[in-house]
């Protein structure tokens, strides 16, 4: 039976930018900030605030875990986050929304479609 | 000074937040502040308005007077080195058999199996929630130090919309689980503050721990 992810989509772009930056590897919370501003080159900038208060619907929604810290060497204020397996299906299955969104918008404003590398 | 106010601000925050994040908010403070703190100050404000207005139910600003005026007054607790949670020593108790029917409209009921992450105890967790005729009743499984799980009655049980909140007595803390069924999940956080000998040593009430938790229904696969 297929999954129903409806109720998680679409995401807010904070929450999208997070699971993002938790898709290759676990972080902490600096390490998420700083891998958003990588990814959108500058152009999104998460602040603490708001990047914890959407860890925190993330975690009670069971999309983003906390892990035990990398070593005991670590700063202890320092905490890890990763995504679950609920969290990946729900990026994977937004990435399909913003896609069918791109292609509708494409298609609508006559863009062409990106050449895909042969 | 900047950093005292800045400080300040996480304090005002509702518990369960601060608890979680705010020492992590304050070493990315630490790390960011020099590029200037024009940015970090509006987006605290903004998280500070989002956490009491939405998070929360309405009646809770009420208390945010007086929450920040205690806040201040624990200000100086907040310095102070966390230690871990004391042992968990429970007394093993059985679920009392008198349920009534009403309690499988509300969602909460049954058997629940999770886990916590905590600086006190860590791993699987199970959970029971049951309404009898005097109200919310159960019994919480957690790991001891022993490797072995250990019960304990949940006490003063508050269920009021989504939100669940219920407190279990270990020997020397009250553990106090604050949390929410979404999507037929519950998730939250837990404070634990110190009482019989640990409370001798530090002001009685005072946070000794934290974590969070997440469960789900027994018997449902999640990934």
């Amino acid at each position: 039976m297929k999954e129903d992810l409806s109720p998680f989509l679409p995401l807010s772009p904070a929450a999208l930018h997070i699971l993002l930056a938790l898709a290759g590897e676990e972080r902490h919370g600096y390490g998420i900030m700083q891998e958003v501003a990588r990814q959108s080159e500058g152009q999104y900038k998460l602040g603490p605030g708001t990047l914890y208060d959407n860890l925190q619907k993330l975690m009670n929604l069971g999309i983003v875990d906390e892990v035990p810290r990398h070593s005991e060497a670590d700063d202890p204020r320092r905490r890890y986050y990763q995504l679950t397996g609920l969290g990946r299906r729900i990026l994977s299955a937004e990435i399909a929304r913003l896609e069918g969104v791109v292609r509708e918008a494409r298609m609508h404003l006559r863009l062409p479609s990106p050449r895909r590398a042969s | 000074m900047t950093r005292s106010l800045y400080r300040s601000l996480l304090w005002l925050h509702p518990p369960g937040f601060r608890g979680q994040f705010a020492d992590e908010m304050l070493w990315i403070y630490d790390e960011t502040a020099a590029a200037g703190v024009f940015a970090l100050f509006a987006d605290g404000l903004a998280s500070l308005a989002r956490q009491w207005l939405m998070s929360y139910q309405t009646w809770t600003l009420a208390a945010a007077g007086l929450g920040g005026a205690l806040h201040s007054a624990l200000f100086l607790l907040m310095t102070l080195p966390m230690v871990q949670l004391p042992a968990v020593h429970f007394v093993p108790r059985r679920m009392p058999a008198n349920v009534s029917a009403e309690a499988a409209l509300s969602g909460f009921d049954g058997i629940w199996k999770g886990s916590l992450r905590s600086t006190g105890p860590s791993g699987p967790i199970e959970l029971i929630l049951a309404r009898g005729d005097s109200g919310w009743m159960g019994e919480l499984f957690i790991p001891g130090p022993d490797g072995q799980m250990h019960g304990g009655p949940l006490e003063d049980v508050r269920l009021q919309g989504d939100f669940l909140r219920f407190r279990v007595r270990a020997a020397d803390a009250d553990m106090v689980f604050s949390g929410s069924l979404r999507y037929g999940r519950m998730s939250g956080t837990l404070e634990a503050v110190a009482t019989g000998k640990y409370a001798a040593s530090s002001p009685r009430g005072r946070r000794i721990g934290n974590g969070t938790w997440f469960l789900i229904p027994a018997g449902t696969q999640h990934s």
